[in-house]
């Protein structure tokens, strides 16, 4: 049975997909593909719900029902490269091994990564940590999921019920969407503590004196109508140096109606800056950026 | 009509989808006569796949806009740094942002509680909460200023007459107020008529030195707020 909660969890991706498809022109086109493949997601995650999958089942169930819904919607819905490559692609290939691939940590293509992801995503997160956790292979320490051992997609400062209170940083599983706290001035993905080997790329105007501006002294652009306007005040890419990886981080303190996993996905021009600079994300998006 | 055959554990699986809009599809009828001719790896050069210059991305979305927006963007490598609150004595680890300046400076302008110390767990008093404008206030006075007994305005003064004056004033104060030998006749040496009070920031080094200096003049009391 589907609670309301999780519900809740489909509608709220849904609900920020159609807000940002509103403010950010340039993802539209990933966003409006992103809210046709929610709804087969959806989908999933409650047929999921209705049965009792065992952990060995999963990349079965995944294969059997969910990626021919997934490669249907991405045909349908999703740029023409993808339902090219996807129709190429599975006349040679079974579909069970590269989703077992994709639970195992094994190498796959982004079109394989993809489809693994869309179509089983929805699938482990509708099951228990338990089943999850027998269900994948992976490391289990802090900088992977505890409960499917996955590397983290992205990373979010949580929101407080107090002002003066900085809540904690979580990173957010790339596989099952399990979230766990973290380090705030860490590496995501060696660890690396050395501020100064830890890059935090943000959007001039994104910090809180050129917010408010006019408090800080000879600030650039401050004071209420000339202070920088950022397109992205809650976004922010944290790149290290020492193994050139990079993270989007999701602050919600700054804006409480993102949804870190929409955010994420749509903040294209923040990823082309990363590569621009040379760093590569940890993990891949859904979408593949 | 464009068609996919899946195999799978269940058996065989046929798509079989026309796009809504009817539009052309003749890179997908070009995928699939390759397909029998041309290795993966081919296939995913041949179709631009990992091809970074191209406006497009690798599942093929277009980013003409979102790299028109990249070029726009005013970014700019800010650093996190964990500090400690310099005012009382809990000692709240903070984190600070700065960000260099038009020259290159750096320029702090964030502050925060830092979440992950076990002294503040992310919090700060509302004291703490505004140190940023401790350090870079434009209200911040950066001069010494000084008001004559009586009188209604401020003059700005040098540090060099600044220290002149209060070495005077300290002098003066302590001539006046130094007791050689108490009522009772016990040889003192002290100075009653000045106190001195150290901030939370003060380091050890620099208590220790005001200590000798203070104890050197005469004074008792002598009062530190010291910790980090």
């Amino acid at each position: 049975m589907t609670t309301l909660l999780e519900t809740s969890k489909w509608s709220e991706r849904r609900r920020r997909s159609a807000e940002l498809v509103e403010r950010w022109a340039f993802a539209a086109e990933v966003l409006g593909f992103y809210q046709a493949l929610l709804d087969t997601q959806e989908a999933i995650f409650a047929e999921t719900r209705e049965r009792s999958l065992e952990p060995s089942q999963v990349a079965a169930f995944s294969a059997e029902f969910a990626v021919p819904r997934v490669i249907e919607t991405s045909i349908d819905r999703g740029p023409e490269r993808l339902g090219a490559a996807l129709l190429e692609r599975f006349h040679e290939v079974e579909v069970d091994e590269i989703v077992r691939r994709w639970l195992g940590d094994g190498a796959l293509s982004a079109v394989e990564r993809y489809l693994a992801r869309a179509a089983t995503g929805p699938i482990l997160e509708a099951l228990d940590q338990n089943a999850v956790s027998a269900a994948t292979e992976g490391p289990r320490d802090d900088r992977h999921c505890p409960a499917c051992g996955g590397v983290p997609q992205l990373s979010y400062f949580a929101t407080s019920a107090e002002d003066l209170v900085t809540a904690h940083r979580y990173l957010e599983c790339s596989r099952c969407a399990t979230a766990w706290p973290f380090t705030r001035m860490a590496c995501a993905s060696c660890g690396e503590e050395e501020t100064k080997n830890l890059s935090v790329f943000s959007e001039a105007g994104s910090l809180e004196a050129e917010l408010s501006g006019g408090i800080v002294k000879h600030l650039a652009g401050a004071g209420k109508d000339a202070r920088p306007v950022a397109q992205f005040p809650h976004l922010r890419v944290d790149g290290c140096q020492t193994c050139k990886h990079y993270i989007l981080n999701v602050d919600l303190s700054r804006d409480g109606r993102a949804v870190p996993v929409v955010d994420e996905l749509a903040a294209l021009p923040l990823d082309l800056y990363a590569k621009e600079l040379g760093l590569t994300k940890i993990a891949p998006n859904l979408m593949g950026f | 009509m464009k068609t996919a055959t899946l195999t799978g554990r269940g058996g065989t699986w046929v798509a079989a989808k026309a796009r809504p809009n009817g539009s052309a599809t003749s890179l997908a009828y070009g995928v699939i006569e390759m397909a029998s001719t041309v290795s993966r790896q081919d296939f995913l050069k041949l179709t631009g796949i990992g091809i970074g210059a191209l406006a497009f991305s690798e599942l093929g979305f277009d980013l003409a806009k979102a790299t028109a927006i990249k070029r726009e963007l005013r970014i700019a490598n800010a650093t996190e740094s964990r500090s400690i609150c310099p005012y009382c004595a809990v000692g709240c680890s903070m984190i600070a942002y700065t960000r260099p300046d038009t020259n290159g400076q750096p320029q702090l302008l964030q502050i925060e509680g830092d979440p992950d110390s076990p002294v503040n767990e992310g919090r700060l008093c509302p004291k703490g909460a505004t140190a940023l404008q401790l350090a870079s206030s434009n209200r911040r006075v950066e001069h010494p200023m000084y008001r004559a007994p009586g009188a209604t305005a401020w003059q700005q003064l040098t540090w060099d007459d600044m220290l002149d004056k209060l070495a005077r004033r300290i002098k003066d104060s302590r001539d006046r107020t130094f007791v050689a030998v108490d009522k009772k006749g016990n040889l003192v040496n002290r100075v009653d008529g000045i106190a001195f009070t150290g901030g939370a920031t003060f380091s050890s080094e620099e208590g220790y030195f005001a200590a000798k200096v203070m104890r050197g003049l005469g004074l008792v009391y002598l009062e530190q707020q010291a910790r980090v």
